[in-house]
């Protein structure tokens, strides 16, 4: 689905978000674009960071330095009044195409400017993962098994990660629904939408897809694709995990490439939790083909209360 | 030795922070309210939200507030619309300060510190990695603490060792880490809702405003998976030592830009001379914080009666 025009990596805009909800794939996709363009990891120091040079949007420490005051001080607020100028700086310094991971719903500051500026950006990959699995695998992110807490969040569109004392910027996520509607439905930056499953399936013609997507010389080089998507193996992340602890895992999730198999929310959330992921997000679900893969007991066709 | 590297004259309230920095009479430093332009017209460099020439520096706040800092004796701030003496203090006190000292020709380390036997143990590492929180909770052991946020260098005077000056004598801490260092809060950081950081006063402050720096520690998280990752402190040295502490300087591309790359370098090369430098790696989780604080505890008694011992 490509919902604005063409990317445009012309020599002034360096950006790719690849922009997804938590846990939705968006770190396996910037490891297979990593691997896919030679960028390797990018080691400050032997923690498994991969490709800091695009890194996260909501990278405190990048903030702090770039901008030269203390994001501590500042509120989430004032922060975000300085995350476009951030990124221009970001990109007017990068050699070479960025991947940045976001966990950001696209939307404005409160100067009316986007915190993801168009004119630096070639597209945005938008992942989704059906919010069942999400649910899971969030709530092992953030260290318990609080289904329905994550479920609560997942359905809040005033929804925030971080921010505050926390070591990421805050990022406002505004719901499951709310996060894909912002991307979709933004007009300024060219998004290409791909289903985690439909990577889990076929990871090879996705990549792909999106190399096409995205204009890279490697998109028709179909040899070193397959090798992107060998060296991208979730069980060759485990173990690299294993060895060198993962950058972006939170202190109180026990590891972050956990499970990312599909299907295990289907399995272990309760069919009330089921019932209210549906509730909360019929009219996305429907749209991306997770709602016809939900039993019809749960599904509740004659529901009422669909949100989006 | 020196008392503090420069003295001020401010027509704004600093509190307590810097309060042996102040000087009724003939100060080094001049602090007013004045007319400070939006951009520097002449500028050499400058990022997101500062310019710089050869002799001034100009920051730029969200909120509308700016501060030109000019020659090293001089900060002139302009109050954005509706901003408080409080807010104006914070960033005069951080970034600001952090120019001033570069123009001054004094390497400001983003860093807290407490004191042992008149040793000054600094810790180190980006902003959330814990270094007002471990000074502050060390305070409340046997230590003393010795400044928070910044530690001001002065490489003209450093020799077989670093002398080094509190920048301020008081803490910002979050509400959570308030619980964990026994410190007392004071007012908030800032006003707005839901800003839950506090100045706070910690609990053994009576150290000096000078010390001999006996050790940089950089603090990382742990890196081992699951429960197993204890607190560990390791010295290094050479290429790694140098570039651990080209990131532990305070606004390094303040830096960069006022002074040159040259002249940082060389001052760093300085002072890896004259410290050690150790990386801390711990738990960065709260209920494991007293794990790391007791090896720090102990480490840092154990330097500093081997160092008397010598």
């Amino acid at each position: 689905m490509n919902m604005a025009a063409a990317p445009d990596s012309s020599a002034s805009k360096n950006i790719v978000w690849l922009a997804s909800y938590p846990k939705s794939g968006n770190t396996w996709t910037r490891i297979l674009f990593a691997n896919l363009v030679g960028q390797g990891t990018d080691n400050d120091t032997d923690d498994m960071r991969v490709n800091l040079a695009g890194s996260i949007s909501s990278h405190r420490p990048r903030f702090d330095y770039l901008t030269g005051l203390p994001s501590s001080d500042l509120t989430d607020d004032e922060i975000d009044l300085l995350r476009p100028a951030l990124y221009r700086e970001v990109n007017g310094q990068a050699q070479k195409m960025l991947h940045v991971k976001v966990h950001d719903a696209y939307h404005l500051n409160n100067a009316g400017d986007p915190i993801f500026p168009a004119d630096i950006s070639v597209g945005a990959i938008y992942i989704i993962r059906n919010p069942m699995d999400v649910a899971i695998s969030y709530a092992y992110h953030q260290g318990h098994e609080d289904f329905t807490k994550v479920v609560r969040q997942m359905g809040a569109k005033n929804n925030a990660l971080a921010g505050g004392h926390k070591s990421q910027l805050r990022q406002k996520t505004m719901g499951w629904s709310g996060h894909y509607r912002s991307w979709t439905q933004q007009t300024e930056i060219p998004t290409l939408v791909i289903r985690y499953e439909d990577m889990l399936a076929d990871t090879i013609s996705c990549l792909k897809k999106m190399a096409l997507f995205l204009g890279l010389p490697e998109a028709a080089d179909d040899a070193r694709i397959k090798q992107a998507v060998a060296q991208s193996k979730f069980e060759k992340l485990r173990e690299q995990e294993d060895e060198k602890q993962f950058i972006e895992k939170p202190e109180k999730a026990e590891r972050f490439f956990r499970s990312g198999r599909a299907g295990e929310g289907a399995e272990k959330l309760s069919e009330q939790l089921q019932r209210k992921i549906v509730e909360d997000h019929h009219g996305v679900m429907a749209e991306t083909g997770y709602l016809s893969q939900v039993p019809d007991n749960i599904s509740g066709e004659n529901s009422s209360a669909a949100n989006y | 030795m020196q008392h503090v590297p420069f003295t001020v004259n401010a027509d704004i309230d600093l509190g307590v922070r810097v309060a042996p920095y102040l000087s009724d009479g003939n100060a080094d430093v001049i602090i007013a309210q004045g007319e400070v332009p939006e951009n520097l017209k002449s500028k050499t460099g400058g990022g997101i939200a500062y310019d710089v020439t050869q002799t001034e520096f100009l920051l730029r706040l969200p909120n509308g507030t700016r501060y030109l800092v000019r020659n090293g004796d001089e900060i002139i701030y302009h109050r954005g619309d509706n901003v408080s003496d409080r807010d104006i203090v914070l960033f005069l006190l951080g970034s600001a300060w952090g120019a001033l000292c570069y123009q001054r020709g004094l390497l400001p380390l983003h860093a807290s510190a407490v004191t042992v036997n008149g040793r000054v143990y600094a810790f180190t590492g980006h902003s959330g990695a814990g270094k007002s929180t471990l000074s502050a909770a060390l305070a409340d052991r046997e230590a003393e603490f010795f400044t928070d946020d910044v530690l001001i260098i002065n490489p003209a005077t450093i020799s077989d060792q670093a002398i080094c000056y509190a920048g301020q004598k008081d803490l910002k801490l979050w509400k959570n880490s308030l619980k964990m260092t026994n410190a007392k809060k004071m007012g908030p950081v800032r006003d707005a809702e839901g800003f839950e950081k506090y100045f706070a006063m910690p609990a053994n402050s009576a150290s000096p405003m000078a010390g001999s720096l006996a050790a940089l520690l950089i603090l990382t998280k742990g890196k081992k998976l699951g429960e197993d990752s204890p607190a560990d402190i390791q010295k290094i040295a050479g290429g790694a030592a140098l570039k651990q502490l080209s990131s532990s300087i305070y606004r390094p591309l303040f830096a960069e830009k006022i002074w040159g790359r040259k002249k940082l370098y060389e001052a760093l090369a300085q002072l890896i001379g004259a410290i050690e430098i150790y990386q801390f790696s711990r738990p960065f989780i709260d209920d494991k914080f007293s794990d790391g604080l007791n090896f720090a505890d102990k480490w840092i008694h154990d330097n500093a009666e081997k160092a008397a011992a010598q």
